[in-house]
């Protein structure tokens, strides 16, 4: 299969620059935004504790350090839109990023973990193959690329498209217009539209089931030509229209700018020619840039092709199967929230919860209650109090405190509410 | 709020006779709780204390100073409010910084906080593993203690049905709020279970004694079944109000997706 016609087609390597330079200046900047708005002291240097994922509990801030790997992380992205030393800067973004996610769960995004397998399978793509810095030092750039570069960013976006469409499939969000019906209505301070019709529930109904088409629509209108332009502007209007309702940070934009890698290269060349063009209106860049036109090399040649075609496969196929796992565990996915995360599924739940730690000496059963602000940030508490692996892990914690601090025979008992979707809050433990 | 530290801090500024009360480390020292043991502690009968009193200075003095700053403060509150009416009437969104998401987080707050915690729940021992009998509400008048609470829970009533202080008349309320956003839940509806367990807990606090110390000392199960009761209307605020409200509990702003 590897050799196959497939994997001997080339394409323009034109969109490859333009997916680039639009993902590496975005991060860039969400790193920047991310530092301004003071989150890395009040998400990684504050709290006491920090929630770990299973498997990376060694994965800690870094103390005041943590500033130094945010700077790595934005200039490595900032170096990834200029194409300079691609290969080594799209790597440190990588690790960086992904190091910052792992740090605390409490900060969980499906679109931090998109860009996480992204600028990891964007080590595996020649990124840099034309108007990059890499050109000029290599004295070389490259027209073409193999096909299956550009396909597999196309690929990845369409698995974040049609597995969060499918896991919009479910009764609560189709015949219950939850959790719409309950953020709707919230956003009653919206211009125009929201003390009208964001207060009717056949808005509800209509959002919901328009989302869900969306995604499962949306690779299909953007693969097939005819469609494309139209599903573009649908791109664009979702995703700002979402940006408007909801506060979700920079991915919008980062959707937005993706959904460019399926439009043909004549396309892109207009893009890159813009940038060009802005780029010679700086007299100093000017000389570079005539030099830059003069050593174009016809096709970019991937070294160890079938090994690194071998090693994209293998994640994608995780990639299908990751997913899907909550099939192997017991239990309402909802509530045990196995196998939710990395799945896709985005905001499918309005889940709130109040946990209440009890310590108990097993002895003389003499007991107290814990107050959670002592040990958490309001931010982490929240998040403690619905989700399960949440609350095992802070009873451990507490339970290992109270030893510390010379407590004996220490049991630790929880009582947690939690509400899901407008269900009365029942007791999840 | 520990009612000996309390003490401590009252009996140091007292004996340093110059005191500056607007000084943060004399907060302590005034308020209610400084009232009850100025009226109730500073001996061991009444007549003893009107001793104190008549027989130097300092203490009247100081009971006036403590009344006076007392008024003062409320004084300020009174005016900060009638300035700033308009503009907290006129805060209409809902974002954290929103009068309604304000006034809700707070309400709460206080009614885990202030009610549930420091008039019931730490003196039963909830928080320490046992009774802490020195912290209840009046600890040197001792007989108002319930009294105390069944006024808070009154009034946490009132806030939350949205009952004016004349008592009869009514406007828009977190229970109106909650009715017209029509969260219908087991039945009946989540705005009327509410206010259905505010009564429950109101009915738990009047089989306590009007004193709570005795109420520990004999039997402080009853405190803890009315903290229990208490409690049970904590989770329904904090967790289904605030959904249905999609109001968030804490002020940290993060991206979500």
């Amino acid at each position: 299969m590897i050799n196959s016609e497939y994997f001997n087609e080339k394409s323009s390597s034109a969109p490859l620059a333009v997916f680039r330079i639009g993902f590496g200046l975005l991060m860039c900047y969400s790193i920047i935004r991310f530092w301004l708005k003071g989150w890395i002291e009040t998400l990684y240097i504050q709290p006491k504790f920090h929630f770990s994922y299973y498997g990376f509990e060694w994965v800690k801030p870094l103390g005041e350090y943590t500033y130094i790997l945010f700077m790595i992380c934005g200039l490595s992205a900032f170096l990834v839109a200029l194409g300079l030393k691609y290969r080594l800067s799209i790597f440190l973004f990588f690790l960086s990023f992904t190091y910052i996610e792992l740090m605390d769960k409490t900060t969980y995004l499906n679109h931090y973990y998109f860009i996480s397998i992204l600028s990891f399978l964007m080590l595996f793509i020649p990124a840099n193959a034309t108007f990059s810095l890499d050109n000029l030092n290599q004295e070389r750039s490259y027209s073409m690329v193999p096909k299956w570069t550009i396909d597999s960013l196309k690929i990845l976006l369409s698995i974040v498209y049609i597995y969060s469409g499918l896991a919009k499939l479910n009764s609560d969000w189709l015949f219950k217009a939850m959790p719409l019906k309950i953020w709707l209505p919230s956003k009653f301070d919206l211009p125009f539209i929201g003390e009208n019709l964001l207060q009717q529930e056949w808005v509800h109904y209509a959002m919901s089931w328009g989302g869900m088409f969306y995604d499962l629509s949306i690779p299909f209108l953007l693969l097939y030509r005819p469609t494309r332009m139209f599903g573009f502007l649908l791109v664009v209007f979702f995703h700002l229209f979402t940006k408007v309702l909801f506060p979700i940070g920079m991915f919008p934009y980062i959707m937005i700018m993706g959904s460019l890698i399926f439009f043909e290269a004549e396309f892109h060349f207009k893009i890159l020619n813009f940038i060009k063009k802005f780029l010679s209106s700086i007299s100093l860049l000017k000389k570079v840039l005539i030099k830059y036109k003069s050593h174009v090399v016809d096709i970019y040649l991937i070294k160890k092709e079938n090994f690194v075609i071998a090693l994209v496969s293998l994640f994608f196929i995780i990639q299908f199967l990751f997913p899907l796992r909550y099939l192997l565990y017991p239990g309402e996915l909802f509530w045990t929230e196995e196998g939710y995360r990395f799945s896709w599924r985005v905001m499918l739940m309005e889940k709130k919860g109040y946990s209440v730690f009890k310590i108990m000496d097993k002895k003389s059963g003499t007991f107290f209650y814990v107050n959670n602000e002592d040990f958490l940030t309001p931010f982490q508490e929240k998040q403690m109090s619905f989700q399960p692996d949440f609350l095992l892990e802070y009873a451990h914690y507490l339970g290992d405190s109270f030893k510390d601090k010379g407590h004996e025979n220490v049991q630790v008992f929880v009582d947690s509410y939690v509400a899901l979707n407008g269900r009365l809050s029942q007791t999840l433990y | 709020m520990c009612i000996r530290s309390i003490n401590h801090g009252l009996i140091t500024t007292l004996r340093r006779e110059a005191y500056d009360l607007e000084n943060a480390n004399n907060y302590s020292s005034q308020g209610f709780p400084a009232l009850d043991y100025m009226l109730h502690g500073i001996a061991e009968s009444d007549m003893a204390i009107i001793n104190k009193y008549t027989a130097n200075t300092k203490y009247t003095n100081y009971l006036t100073a403590l009344v006076n700053k007392m008024v003062t403060s409320t004084d300020v509150v009174i005016n900060d409010w009638t300035n700033y009416k308009e503009t907290f009437i006129g805060s209409t969104d809902n974002t954290a910084s929103s009068s309604v998401n304000k006034l809700t987080n707070d309400f709460i707050y206080y009614y885990e906080k202030g009610l549930r915690a420091n008039k019931v729940g730490i003196p039963a021992g909830v928080f320490s593993g046992g009774p802490l009998k020195g912290n209840v509400e009046a600890f040197y008048k001792k007989d108002v203690s319930k009294e105390l609470l069944l006024e808070a829970m009154d009034a946490a009533i009132k806030f939350y049905n949205g009952t004016s202080f004349d008592g009869i008349s009514s406007g828009p309320s977190l229970k109106s709020y909650l009715a017209h956003l029509n969260s219908t839940k087991d039945g009946s509806t989540l705005s009327a279970l509410i206010a259905s367990k505010l009564d429950s807990a109101k009915t738990q606090i009047n089989f306590l004694s009007n004193n709570f110390v005795s109420q520990i000392e004999s039997d402080n199960s009853k405190m803890l079944t009315s903290y229990d009761a208490i409690q049970a209307v904590v989770v329904l605020l904090k967790v289904d109000m605030l959904q249905s409200f999609n109001i968030n509990v804490d002020y940290t702003d993060a991206d979500g997706d």
